[in-house]
């Protein structure tokens, strides 16, 4: 390979690169010109060297470690400057530099060629050496945000479009840094995007996002792909609309030429809003009764009468107790008995969402006596407080900010410890954990003082909101008032959001934003509008769950059916058919309970109870360990994993605990064969109680010829067998696990 | 030069991609890899697919002192006597006479060191070599071990853990199909692999369950209806496998039984065996509770009992097959014990020093790694962490310790962060 004296390369490079940030201030006189953080960390992101994968991870890469994608630039002028110098720089002669002769492949490196030598990059690089490898350069601005154009790209299948990107700087300069960015597509098989900022669609209709990242900056565009032939206006003009949600869909669905499904029949809107608001299947009584009603308003007044059951709160409670509820074996069985009853009870009375999450975290007191207070005894540090609450109730994650900033968003570290600081006063009296039985009483108080510091700086960090403003704390203020009051603040959005998004996801299978508390820029929601509007409707409706879910079932979108037509056949977004969930373990041990007639008997629990009104997970159900429960052993608690399992599968067909229910001499099979009913009475019935519907005529002629008397057969033993049997078939069926 | 050729071979050796590999070899700069070569690279991949690993999981944490590391001249000993063991030098505790007589073929750790006194942190530690976290779902070992060196085509479960241990790790971000299958108990089928009504019973219902299938008002087409009903139809295949007779252990003949004892354990250590036999490629068994907090000495002695014959006896059965040399068989638990005893006669959580044992998958036996200090409470030689025992493991299975798996946020995460292989187990 050629090699050039340096000062050769220094006059070439000085006449002929580009300008570099810091050459529009000072031309050459002298004056460094190329900007650490404003041309060289640029370029070492844009190819990918400080990558989570290469040198950016925890203990870098063969030794030689830059801070994740540019985050720290002190840390990585360090890296680059200072530690090993001679080897990775030399001034003597730059070209000689490992930095430059590993990005070229002139030696060997692990990452490839990742600049081509006498490139633009290349030449910065080389600038900066050259330069004496300034840490900054006189009179330097700051980046101050990114934007991409277009934000939102409509498409055609198997098109090609270009975006640009452009950042601003804090001495209001701009400039394209579309080839430093790097791209990302949520979903690539939808539209592909290249280091060039190119997109490519694929040849499906559908739609994603596409992030373009610079600095720590991110920009996020959305790209649109309809169905190629577009429904004539009229017919989404002419759908039916309940409330607000139909408006927002079909708006969304328009704009993506996809129909909706048909509205589903009675009997499945049934099944669904039982399953939904009370976690329980109608038992045969109650599905004649509706399915009999013939009134104009029957869904909303089956509504309106099941917000009403007691078995409400237990089953939303149930889903709120995976979020906050400790392994008792840790934190105590009375602290840990008296949060679930805490949790039950806010259910019960229907408390406004926000009163609830003050109540919690700001819950002072013993822990024998105010079951809120629990939180701070199993949460006993600001930064595990602080990961939880902000993930709870504003779907904003922050555990990558505690050590280092957030790869896909704007979260760093003063961000984690100046949150952190509102639970520095959290103080503790009694006695502590003491694993395993941790039996003592604890008073959570107001400690007088206390602070969080930064893990590098060492600062003590003042209270400080994520975004906007809080109140000023009052000197005898607990400063998580200032944070309750902060968090239910009209102007925090996130708030109302996460907790809408958490009941849409419960009722319609999947988020408008997916994981449901992870609500970030690069992962929009949806149909944003629509998250939008839920959540004012809910802060409107001061918090309450109840009309929340109200509002969403009596949706048309809610009552949509699962089967596709041929346009919506690939959406799995947009809601434009129901989404089939597979029941939830409680619900699914509940109405297994129900159907056979025979329940089942937990520990520590009264006679009759239940599974959703289990106190702690700790409670042995093998059948609930099957089909899924948070597991408090695991610290944090495990999620609920909804896929189905060999085991599963296993334990519906075989498992002796709940043969014995099918063939109980005290259960509903039993009792049904011994009655006076006619063969197709049973098999009605046993659909009812499982389906919810009454059977077709083709189930009901199989079902009846199964349990017709046969001529010189012992009729009594026959048909009890041959019932228990249609019953096993049918709980061992989709129909039955899913809700449709 | 070699060339990396992709060569892929299912459990008995039959070569899959076989095309592949020729043009390879012809491809390979005109007859640089030879055919002798690349059915080198075949052997070399057929003995890594050959290898499987039983983990012998000590739950609660068992006591060093009346396990490997006995202290008779010391009180933090307990009043435990050592024995002499086939290896002259090698001393263990008296609750492990035929244990002492394998010891040739066993490698001792007595300077296994961590950080993690609580059992499920330490569990999760010692299973995945991470701590837990919020944000990523760390993968069991075993489930590692699954990925790598097993055939997703086998009617059996490739990962298999015996006994009723409080551990849930299982395939974490590698998916579910990693997870474990569970036995509860070995000596039986797995739990609901039959029908508790009878196998008549079962075809009766299934036929009616097929007949309304087919009559359902479901929409068969449906993502999730489909995966259930392909799943059932594994479940059912599975059920119905002659594979399942590995589960039967009383098709093993009376001596090889009486050999491996009357305990669970020892039901778990031969139903491991018949496992490993019929081509999986993971195996735990359990045994505890090891967790002595009170009446240390007693307890011991009934878990030594417990566990010495399955142990010698598994080590023994798997050498005269054949099969240890490609079987990595590895004792641990979560932790040690405390070198004092409590007032209960009890000990408590020991992370700082304790053992383990490691035999079989080219480990030279007869040895022992680490020293610890006269009261056995800090290690004062060659310390080994747990990254250092999990790297070793993958080292002995022939496995790659640095493959890297994404995070569901697309961090990348290696099968075992940092440590070293420690090289002086190996023989060669």
């Amino acid at each position: 390979m050629a090699r050039f004296c340096s000062a050769t390369i220094l006059a070439f490079l000085l006449a002929f690169t580009p300008a570099s940030f810091g050459a529009e201030a000072s031309d050459g006189n002298g004056q460094p010109t190329v900007s650490f953080e404003l041309d060289v960390q640029p370029i070492l992101t844009a190819h990918g060297c400080n990558a989570g994968a290469c040198h950016g991870k925890q203990r870098g890469q063969n030794g030689f470690q830059l801070s994740l994608l540019g985050f720290d630039s002190d840390f990585d002028y360090a890296a680059l400057a200072l530690n090993a110098r001679g080897r990775r720089v030399s001034a003597a002669s730059p070209e000689r530099s490992l930095l430059l002769r590993k990005v070229i492949g002139e030696v060997p490196h692990g990452g490839g060629i990742r600049i081509a030598p006498g490139s633009d990059d290349y030449n910065t690089l080389l600038r900066w050496v050259v330069e004496g490898l300034p840490r900054r350069v006189e009179n330097e601005p700051r980046l101050s945000r990114v934007e991409v154009s277009p934000s939102e790209l409509v498409m055609k299948p198997k098109e090609q479009r270009t975006l640009q990107v452009t950042a601003f700087y804090s001495d209001g300069t701009q400039r394209d840094v579309t080839l430093r960015s790097t791209f990302q597509s949520n979903l690539s098989a939808l539209a592909a995007v290249d280091r060039q900022g190119q997109v490519t669609s694929g040849p499906l209709p559908g739609e994603t996002a596409i992030m373009a990242r610079y600095m720590g900056e991110i920009a996020i565009a959305q790209v649109l792909i309809p169905l190629a032939n577009q429904p004539p206006p009229e017919v989404y003009a002419a759908l039916p609309r309940n409330n607000f949600i139909d408006d927002l869909v079909w708006k969304k669905l328009q704009t993506l030429g996809v129909l909706p499904s048909e509205s589903v029949s009675d009997a499945t809107y049934m099944r669904r809003v039982y399953i939904d608001i009370i976690g329980r299947l109608p038992d045969a009584e109650e599905c004649r009764e509706f399915l009999s009603d013939s009134r104009e308003d029957r869904r909303a007044l089956l509504v309106d009468r099941l917000l009403q059951r007691p078995e409400y709160a237990d089953h939303w409670a149930n889903k709120w107790a995976d979020l906050l509820r400790p392994n008792p074996y840790r934190v105590g069985i009375k602290a840990v008995l008296n949060y679930d009853n805490w949790i039950r009870d806010q259910f019960r009375r229907n408390r406004p969402y926000d009163e609830m999450v003050t109540d919690l975290v700001t819950a002072r007191g013993s822990t024998w006596h105010n079951g809120a207070a629990t939180l701070f005894r199993d949460r006993r540090e600001p930064d595990e407080l602080t990961t939880m609450v902000s993930q709870l109730f504003l779907g904003v994650r922050l555990e990558c900010a505690k050590c280092h900033h957030h790869p896909f968003e704007k979260w760093g570290q003063d961000h984690f410890y100046s949150f952190a600081a509102y639970f520095a006063r959290v103080g503790h009296k009694g006695t502590g954990l003491s694993p395993p039985i941790s039996g003592g009483e604890e008073i959570i108080t107001v400690a007088k003082s206390g602070t969080v510091s930064h893990p590098l700086t060492g600062e003590a960090m003042a209270p400080r909101p994520l975004f906007g403003d809080a109140p000023e704390l009052g000197p005898d203020q607990d400063p998580r008032e200032a944070l309750a009051d902060w968090m239910k603040s009209p102007e925090n959005v996130f708030f109302a959001q996460v907790q809408v998004n958490r009941v849409w996801a419960d009722l319609m299978g999947l988020g408008l934003v997916d994981p449901v508390d992870d609500l970030r820029m690069t992962n929009p929601a949806t149909n944003p509008e629509l998250l939008a509007a839920l959540g004012e409707h809910f802060r409107e409706a001061k918090f309450d769950q109840k009309e929340l879910i109200r509002t969403i079932v009596g949706s048309h979108v809610y009552q949509l059916s699962s089967i596709p037509n041929e346009t919506n056949v690939g959406d799995r977004l947009n809601f434009s058919r129901h989404y089939r969930q597979r029941l939830r373990a409680e619900v699914l041990l509940g109405a297994f309970d129900d159907i056979t007639g025979v329940r089942t008997s937990f520990s520590a629990m009264p006679v009759g109870s239940r599974p959703n009104q289990i106190w702690t997970h700790r409670v042995e159900s093998r059948f609930l360990d099957t089909f899924g429960r948070p597991d408090p052993n695991q610290d944090p608690p495990c999620e609920r994993v909804p896929d189905s399992t060999v085991t599963q599968t296993l334990h519906l067909m075989n498992a002796p605990a709940l043969q014995e229910k099918v063939v109980s001499d005290k259960g509903r099979a039993a009792e049904l064969a011994a009655s006076d009913l006619a063969p197709d009475e049973i098999v009605e019935e046993l659909y009812l109680r499982i389906y919810s519907r009454n059977p077709t005529e083709e189930e009901r002629e199989i079902g009846a010829k199964l349990l017709a008397p046969v001529e010189g057969e012992e009729d009594k033993a026959r048909r009890r067998r041959n019932t228990e049997d249609l019953m096993w078939a049918l709980l061992n069926t989709p129909e039955f696990l899913f809700k449709d | 030069m070699f060339r990396q050729v992709e060569v892929q071979l299912n459990r008995r050796g039959r070569v899959i991609h076989r095309r592949t590999a020729l043009k390879a070899a012809i491809a390979g700069a005109a007859g640089v890899l030879s055919w002798r070569q690349t059915m080198a690279l075949h052997a070399q991949e057929l003995r890594r697919r050959e290898m499987a690993c039983i983990v012998l999981w000590m739950q609660g944490g068992p006591s060093q002192f009346e396990t490997f590391s006995p202290l008779p001249e010391h009180p933090n000993g307990g009043g435990t006597k050592a024995i002499s063991t086939a290896v002259p030098g090698i001393q263990i505790a008296e609750g492990l006479p035929e244990t002492a007589k394998v010891m040739g073929d066993v490698c001792l750790i007595r300077s296994m060191n961590s950080k993690e006194g609580s059992h499920p942190r330490a569990t999760f530690l010692m299973q995945t070599g991470y701590l837990p976290n919020a944000s990523v779902k760390h993968p069991a070992l075993g489930a590692h071990v699954a990925q790598q060196l097993g055939s997703p085509e086998s009617d059996l479960p490739e990962f298999v853990r015996i006994g009723n241990a409080r551990v849930n790790t299982g395939g974490g971000l590698l998916g579910v199909q990693h997870n474990p299958f569970v036995v509860q108990q070995a000596g039986q089928r797995p739990q609901n692999a039959t029908h508790s009504d009878g196998e008549r019973a079962m075809r009766r219902r299934s036929s009616l369950l097929t007949r309304l299938e087919d009559a359902s008002l479901v929409d068969g087409a449906d993502q999730e209806t489909q995966a259930q009903q392909s799943l059932y139809a594994t479940t059912r295949r599975m059920a119905l496998s002659p594979k399942m007779a590995a589960f039967d252990l009383d098709q093993e003949p009376e001596r090889v039984r009486k050999a491996y004892g009357e305990s669970q354990f020892g039901a778990g250590c031969l139903l491991a065996r018949r496992l490993i036999e019929e081509g999986v490629t993971f195996v735990e068994v359990s045994a505890g509770n090891w967790d002595t907090h009170f009446d240390n000495a007693e307890r011991t002695k009934e878990l030594c009992e417990q566990v010495d014959r399955p142990y010698a006896a598994l080590l023994s059965d798997l050498k005269q097959r054949g099969m240890l040399e490609r079987t990595l068989v590895v004792w641990m638990g979560e932790f040690g014990r405390t070198p004092r005893l409590n007032p209960r006669g009890g000990r408590d959580h020991y992370p700082r020093a304790f053992n383990l044992a490691l035999a079989g998958g080219g480990i030279r036996g007869g040895q022992v790694i680490g020293k610890v200090d006269a009261s056995g409470s800090n290690v004062t030689d060659r310390p080994v962490g747990v990254s250092d025992l999990l790297r070793t493991v993958c080292h002995g299975l022939q496995m790659d310790a640095d493959r890297e798996h994404l995070s569901g946020i697309g961090r990348p995460i290696r099968v075992v962060d940092g440590g070293e292989v420690i090289q002086e187990a190996f023989t060669g």
